[in-house]
């Protein structure tokens, strides 16, 4: 395989787990450091089946995801309630756990040494497929009325609550979409590196993907495609550089959020004809955008 | 149902809160009925904004009832209260600025519009029909307060006035049998406050609405409101007609002031 493809298929599995953290943390203002945890859950749980109890591949995407999806369940049931700063902590407190877990059951996952043997079953069709499908399942709840909701509870939860919003309930769903996503991309990058190790999934890489959702954006779906496209691949091109390209990288991240603190998009959005008529009103770009970014510290000032 | 029409929509019993030592509402009663228009004024710290936010739920009283048409919803969360037919808006304008005044409307409808996450992420044709007819109810309460050209504006950018009918138009478009106003004319200048008075008193006679109305301007009180409570202190002070209001003596001592004469 190329190496272009290899990149690519990496930056298609970043950009199906970004997807999550989008609606997570950009739209809807929970920070989660526990997403990469569940991509781990994701993965371990697929390779797990499949080499193991030789479950076949679809099948075992299938189960890691909904075994993700319970655990979400349960992570969120028990932690969404609490204040959105203690939110962050619990659910760093979680990846944490779950990477201990991954690094102490020697016998299932092979410990710090890793798991390896897994099968290349992930060929580049099937990520660009699963990124596509991805991707029309965000940008369909965006533009729905989870979208707004979403929205709504990030900028005033009382005021959505007040509108019968029921913020516990959404929040819930919302982090439950997250943990899916996170999962399908957890089992993709398993079968792709056919090798999975608990250091790929720290609160670290949560907070990468945070970082992404925000460099490109948060309001906008093209913003963390676009900025989960371009920060996995800037380390990539940044290799001439060799000792400076950490620096060089955070000094790019820490410029747009100083210029930009709206994110390089804003709000706006990447549009076809057909499209257009499903943006929400008012996702102008150019002037519009500029205008609504300045007016914003305005509006935070009065809350 | 003769008995339900003749009940009142709202009736308040012996409502309390403390925070810490203060009685911000001391045994506050109340009652509210169909298509009725009630103020409850009082001087600064009188604990009026409390009351709302006890019958809205944002935070739970320490005893009474609250029975709204025939339930007691005390300590009852604030969105089912809100689904109930009770909403409101906020003293300090809480608009959500991100989003578009029409969004800002639509998420009134959120939780009546029938379809669930599952139908949303594939797009299911339901969906979008249920999104185009959201689109036109919360269209047609931007019209009515008159804020049509402004739907596509981020909320957060419209100046003071126009928010407040933002806020007045999403809490309408809750489709409410209560509704209630937390100081909606503050920070409005003299033209806006006839405007506001007009508006109100127009949708008041078209719906069918009951509103609590919190007010410090005493024209917007005395011209809208068709019962008054007056508020010192955490209790009731006086209550009556806006004449007798005007002439109850406690009432004239404790807020309007000699001045006011």
């Amino acid at each position: 395989m190329s190496y272009f493809v290899t990149v690519g298929v990496f930056t298609a599995i970043t950009i199906i787990g970004v997807l999550g953290t989008f609606i997570l943390t950009g739209l809807t203002g929970l920070f989660s450091l526990g997403q990469a945890a569940f991509m781990g859950l994701g993965a371990y749980v697929s390779a797990l089946l499949v080499v193991t109890f030789h479950v076949p591949f679809p099948l075992a995407v299938v189960l890691a995801v909904l075994f993700a999806l319970g655990v979400g369940y349960f992570i969120g049931y028990t932690t969404l309630k609490i204040r959105q700063d203690f939110f962050a902590l619990a659910t760093f407190g979680f990846g944490e756990a779950v990477r201990a877990v991954m690094n102490e059951s020697v016998k299932w996952t092979g410990g710090a040494m890793g798991f390896a043997g897994v099968p290349q079953l992930t060929t580049p069709w099937l990520a660009a497929a699963a990124l596509i499908a991805a991707v029309w399942l965000v940008r369909n709840v965006r533009y729905s009325k989870f979208g707004r909701d979403c929205l709504a509870i990030r900028t005033d939860e009382l005021a959505a609550e007040v509108m019968g919003i029921n913020a516990f309930d959404h929040k819930l769903k919302v982090f439950l979409l997250g943990a899916g996503l996170s999962a399908f991309a957890g089992a993709l990058s398993a079968f792709f590196t056919t090798y999975v190790e608990p250091a790929m999934f720290g609160w670290t890489q949560s907070a990468v993907w945070i970082i992404m959702v925000f460099f490109g954006g948060r309001d906008s779906l093209t913003g963390a495609i676009f900025g989960a496209t371009t920060l996995s691949a800037l380390p990539e091109v940044l290799r001439f550089a060799s000792q400076w390209r950490v620096a060089i990288y955070c000094l790019i991240i820490l410029l747009i959020i100083n210029f930009r603190p709206a994110g390089l998009f804003g709000r706006w959005e990447l549009s076809f004809k057909g499209l257009s008529r499903r943006r929400p009103p008012g996702a102008g770009a150019g002037k519009g955008r500029r205008k609504a970014v300045a007016e914003k510290g305005g509006a935070d000032a009065d809350a | 149902m003769p008995e339900m029409e003749r009940a009142p929509l709202l009736e308040v019993k012996g409502l309390c809160k403390r925070f810490g030592g203060v009685h911000a509402v001391d045994d506050f009663n109340a009652v509210v009925n169909r298509n009725h228009l009630v103020g409850i004024i009082g001087p600064n710290g009188a604990g009026k904004t409390t009351i709302l936010n006890l019958l809205s739920g944002v935070y739970p009283g320490n005893s009474g009832q609250i029975v709204f048409q025939g339930q007691d919803v005390a300590g009852k969360r604030s969105h089912q209260i809100g689904r109930q037919g009770m909403t409101r808006t906020f003293q300090n304008i809480r608009l959500f600025g991100d989003m578009s005044v029409l969004d800002n409307v639509k998420i009134a409808y959120s939780w009546q519009a029938k379809y669930g996450m599952l139908q949303a992420m594939l797009g299911l044709r339901g969906v979008s029909q249920t999104e185009r007819e959201v689109e036109g109810r919360a269209l047609h309460w931007l019209e009515r307060v008159g804020l049509a050209e402004h739907r596509a504006d981020m909320a957060g950018s419209l100046p003071y006035g126009l928010q407040r009918r933002v806020e007045l138009a999403r809490a309408l478009a809750g489709e409410p049998k209560l509704l209630l106003l937390d100081e909606p004319a503050a920070g409005l200048n003299p033209a806006e406050v006839q405007e506001f008075i007009a508006l109100v008193s127009g949708l008041f006679s078209e719906l069918d609405l009951s509103i609590i109305l919190i007010e410090h301007r005493m024209e917007v009180v005395m011209r809208l409101c068709h019962w008054i409570y007056v508020q010192d202190f955490g209790r009731t002070i006086g209550q009556g007609t806006p004449e007798q209001i005007r002439r109850d003596p406690v009432v004239i001592k404790a807020y309007l002031g000699e001045e006011f004469e």
